[in-house]
């Protein structure tokens, strides 16, 4: 992935064509870097690369999730089910 | 209706094109490596193996590649190469093709060993799911590569992934046949692939099938037919053929390279992974009276001849059965190593190039005879031959047996 494209605006599922597969890795390599575990239902609320960072920094600095109160459905294509 | 096959590709231990592969046999090269840091593995004595040449697979789609193990990516690689040649454009390699007339049909031994390994590393590590990735278990599903295939290649047509171990391309080949024969299909993209992993060895290894006393001199081994054999050397990669009706052929106007005339496949009915004479004969016979031939109109036979001591005499035997002492015999697992679910492929890509240019590649590391072997004619080197029709063995455990015939075009 061209370097140029991971700006904090980027969205995952859009700009960056993630998908649900790839959000399931990306948290199990958070979890890896940081050591803590990522709350999952915060996790599914990310949708930029900002909220991604937010959510790590959030995690690392030991504060409230700021949109752990936040549901949202996913986008088309994020599901992982068959 | 005859078969033909159209296009072949594969990446393997002596190259990553056809062509290649065909100047590497000419050139007696072998794929055989040490491999001293499987050392490490307690009781593991096998440490010589057949790696693939290196390949590019960056030019893949990343969401294709994230759930590819390396067989998925070298089968996906060989299939473009076959589709190509047989006169696909890679851009739009299923244009002009009826899909549901269209069969992908390849195999692996198991799913990716090394990605299994991992997976259940980190399960007994973690005591249990945390942490998994998402795309492990596509990676070691049973159809892992043809699912890749598929996936990275946007192909929506038939699939079917036949898996029989060292038998599995062959397997894929001969029911390709059948099925274009039955009126199903008119082309079939058939094959198999297997990477490189030091449990496969181990396999081999624990049921004494691994050769292991050619650590420190890897090209000598595996020595198929020879006194001084001690079993096979695993290798790995992909190869994939294309197969095709006449008809459908001559509609697009596509070029034949070979005629695939015939197959059959068998079990043996009596033993895992002892093989057994009566059980080759008759799969060989088999595979003769579908193509309508006697012994005496094959004029090569590449045996399955692993470098193992029960194996090779068993075929050995078989073979003197089949086509007495006359019909040149040889086998490149010498040269490649066994690439277990490609190797079928493989060698019928191989054979084929040596029926196009009537030369016989004789077996590696074949020196003296074993007195367990039959005195079948088995040249050494590169010798010329007037031969239109081949046979193509292949043995693998659980017992099940293939055996293929393959002509010139126009052969027949």
């Amino acid at each position: 992935m061209p370097l140029d494209k991971l700006v904090p605006s980027a969205q995952l599922f859009g700009e960056l064509e993630l998908d649900s597969l790839d959000a399931i890795d990306l948290m199990v390599a958070l979890e890896e870097r940081t050591g803590l575990k990522v709350n999952i239902e915060v996790f599914k609320n990310a949708r930029s690369l900002d909220d991604v960072y937010q959510m790590v920094t959030d995690l690392v600095d030991g504060k409230e999730p700021r949109s752990a109160a936040q549901k949202t459905e996913l986008p088309p294509g994020a599901s992982a089910e068959k | 209706m005859r078969v033909y096959i159209s296009g072949m590709g594969l990446v393997s231990s002596l190259g990553n094109s056809v062509d290649d592969v065909w100047n590497a046999l000419l050139a007696g090269e072998t794929g055989v490596k040490a491999f001293p840091e499987w050392a490490v593995h307690k009781g593991l004595r096998c440490l010589v193996a057949a790696p693939a040449h290196p390949y590019d697979s960056s030019y893949l789609p990343r969401k294709a590649r994230r759930t590819m193990s390396a067989m998925s990516e070298m089968a996906t690689i060989a299939t473009v190469q076959a589709m190509e040649q047989a006169g696909f454009a890679r851009d739009n390699l299923w244009g002009g093709l009826d899909e549901p007339r269209t069969l992908l049909s390849m195999g692996s031994t198991t799913g990716s060993p090394g990605t299994l390994e991992e997976q259940f590393r980190r399960m007994i590590e973690k005591g249990g799911p945390e942490g998994q990735y998402s795309t492990t278990f596509f990676k070691i599903m049973n159809h892992s590569v043809p699912a890749n295939v598929a996936s990275a290649l946007a192909y929506q047509g038939p699939m079917l992934s036949p898996s029989s171990a060292c038998s599995t391309s062959a397997q894929a080949m001969v029911l390709g046949w059948e099925l274009i024969r039955s009126g199903l299909y008119d082309l079939v993209i058939a094959g198999g692939a297997d990477e490189l992993h030091y449990t496969s060895n181990a396999t081999f290894d624990v049921v004494q099938a691994a050769s292991i006393g050619f650590n420190d001199r890897p090209t000598e081994t595996p020595r198929p037919f020879d006194r001084a054999r001690d079993g096979l050397v695993c290798s790995e990669g992909a190869a994939v053929v294309v197969l095709e009706s006449e008809a459908h052929l001559e509609k697009r106007g596509g070029r034949p390279l070979a005629e695939f005339v015939a197959g059959a496949y068998h079990c043996d009915g009596t033993h895992m992974s002892q093989p057994q004479t009566p059980a080759m004969v008759k799969v060989m016979t088999q595979s003769l009276k579908r193509a309508g031939l006697q012994p005496e109109d094959i004029g090569y036979v590449n045996a399955h001849a692993t470098g193992t001591l029960l194996g090779d005499a068993e075929e050995a035997r078989s073979l003197d059965a089949m086509f007495g002492r006359k019909t040149p015999v040889s086998s490149l697992k010498g040269h490649f190593g066994h690439s277990l679910a490609a190797c079928g492929a493989i060698e019928v890509i191989s054979s084929v190039k040596m029926l196009g240019a009537q030369k016989i590649i004789g077996t590696r590391n074949f020196v003296e005879r074993d007195a367990a072997i039959p005195a079948l004619s088995l040249p050494r080197g590169v010798v010329d031959a007037k031969f239109s029709t081949f046979l193509s063995n292949n043995f693998a455990f659980g017992g099940i047996n293939t055996s293929l015939i393959v002509s010139n075009v126009g052969a027949r």
